[in-house]
């Protein structure tokens, strides 16, 4: 895990300017399985109460005996949290050549926010997945998307890929201080290796 | 020289009938207006209406949207100057989360070549009981340089106070 905690770039010689609006904040590219990815908010530039936003993004797979793992992104706790979550969500999946359209609403006690490619696919095949978090230190409720891809190709079953978009409601009015990317359910299943995921902090204006 | 520039944040701290962007410089590739905000419309979601450089004629803009609410997901397209929807002030199923306000990232794509109509694709979440879920684009019949937008509830009176724009400004190097 590599984390940003230089002083951030917008103090010049102790002058507020107005320089990268994204900040790399930090990345994580597992050398072995895990059980998940997590960020936690620190000191100097990795210091999130001072961003707007977050940004995810992330290149995943896991080690589910399945064609596809949920996945799931979960803010300020990688537990699951009784009626912390309302998700919303639209998926393109295919079977062969075909392919099907469906929304549902879902809530739940995690964030999910889409389908990672598992075991049965094919090697070297990983997901995508873009998430930004709203407005992480207002007293709002937390607003998250995500878009992902997770493509699919495998011998042992019907290919079944995805495309969707999530949005994800999370119920608290805290400042975001710490960001977990794991699978449903949680167990023996992991993310496997190679997986990496990539945080940027994105900033407001500052100067008028 | 910054990438991806920060140009203006606009957050109410009273509730506001439009936000405008204003004297926008034509010296970037592309603009991304992130917010999150909500109207004080009696309706659990209300869309935005969207100005572009004062042009309020509202067959100028085309937009063609997916969308998800529950289990009902559709398209469709049409020949109007809004913008999806964002969260309302009033109930659906008998609930209203006042903390919940609408997300958006807005993306509009080579906003000052003068060969070209701005086009636009954003995606957009309305957290309520039925939520609903937007991954949309459009455009503006219209080769001007985007020097000014102006957004306002359709519906709703005011954007709401807590409401939060920031436009962003994006280089190629």
């Amino acid at each position: 895990m590599t984390i940003n905690t230089d002083a951030p770039a917008y103090m010049v010689d102790g002058v507020l300017t107005d320089g990268e609006a994204w900040v790399a904040l930090g990345t994580t590219t597992l050398s072995s399985g895990a059980v998940n990815i997590g960020f936690t908010s620190t000191t100097g530039a990795n210091d999130w109460s001072q961003y707007m936003d977050l940004v995810l993004v992330s290149s995943l797979r896991s080690d589910e005996s399945a064609d596809a793992s949920y996945l799931r992104i979960m803010v300020n706790s990688a537990s699951v949290v009784t009626g912390g979550y309302y998700d919303q969500y639209m998926d393109s999946s295919t079977s062969g050549s075909a392919g099907t359209l469906t929304a549902n609403k879902t809530g739940t006690n995690q964030g999910f926010a889409g389908f990672i490619p598992a075991d049965n696919q094919t090697a070297n095949i990983f997901g995508t997945a873009v998430t930004t978090i709203s407005d992480i230190n207002s007293g709002k409720n937390k607003q998250m998307f995500t878009k992902m891809s997770s493509d699919s190709a495998n011998a042992t079953s019907t290919p079944a890929g995805h495309l969707s978009i999530w949005g994800t409601t999370v119920f608290t009015q805290a400042p975001v201080t710490s960001v977990y990317v794991s699978l449903y359910p949680t167990g023996s299943d992991e993310i496997v290796a190679n997986s990496r995921v990539d945080l940027f902090g994105v900033l407001p204006r500052m100067v008028s | 020289m910054a990438i991806i520039e920060a140009l203006e944040t606009i957050y109410l701290e009273a509730d506001a009938t439009s936000v405008t962007f204003s004297s926008i410089s034509a010296s970037y590739e592309h603009l991304q207006i992130r917010l999150t905000a909500k109207s004080d419309r009696d309706y659990y979601y209300d869309p935005i209406d969207l100005n572009l450089n004062s042009d309020t004629t509202s067959g100028n803009y085309q937009g063609a949207d997916l969308y998800a609410s529950n289990t009902s997901e559709s398209s469709y397209s049409y020949n109007a100057s809004y913008l999806g929807g964002i969260a309302g002030d009033g109930p659906v199923g008998g609930t209203v989360y006042t903390q919940n306000y609408s997300n958006m990232v807005w993306d509009l794509f080579d906003y000052a070549n003068a060969n070209k109509n701005t086009s636009w694709q954003y995606s957009m979440y309305v957290p309520v009981v039925e939520p609903v879920l937007y991954f949309a684009g459009g455009s503006w019949d219209n080769t001007a340089a985007v020097a000014t937008i102006k957004l306002e509830p359709k519906n709703g009176t005011n954007f709401v106070r807590g409401s939060e724009f920031t436009l962003y400004g994006i280089k190629s190097s």
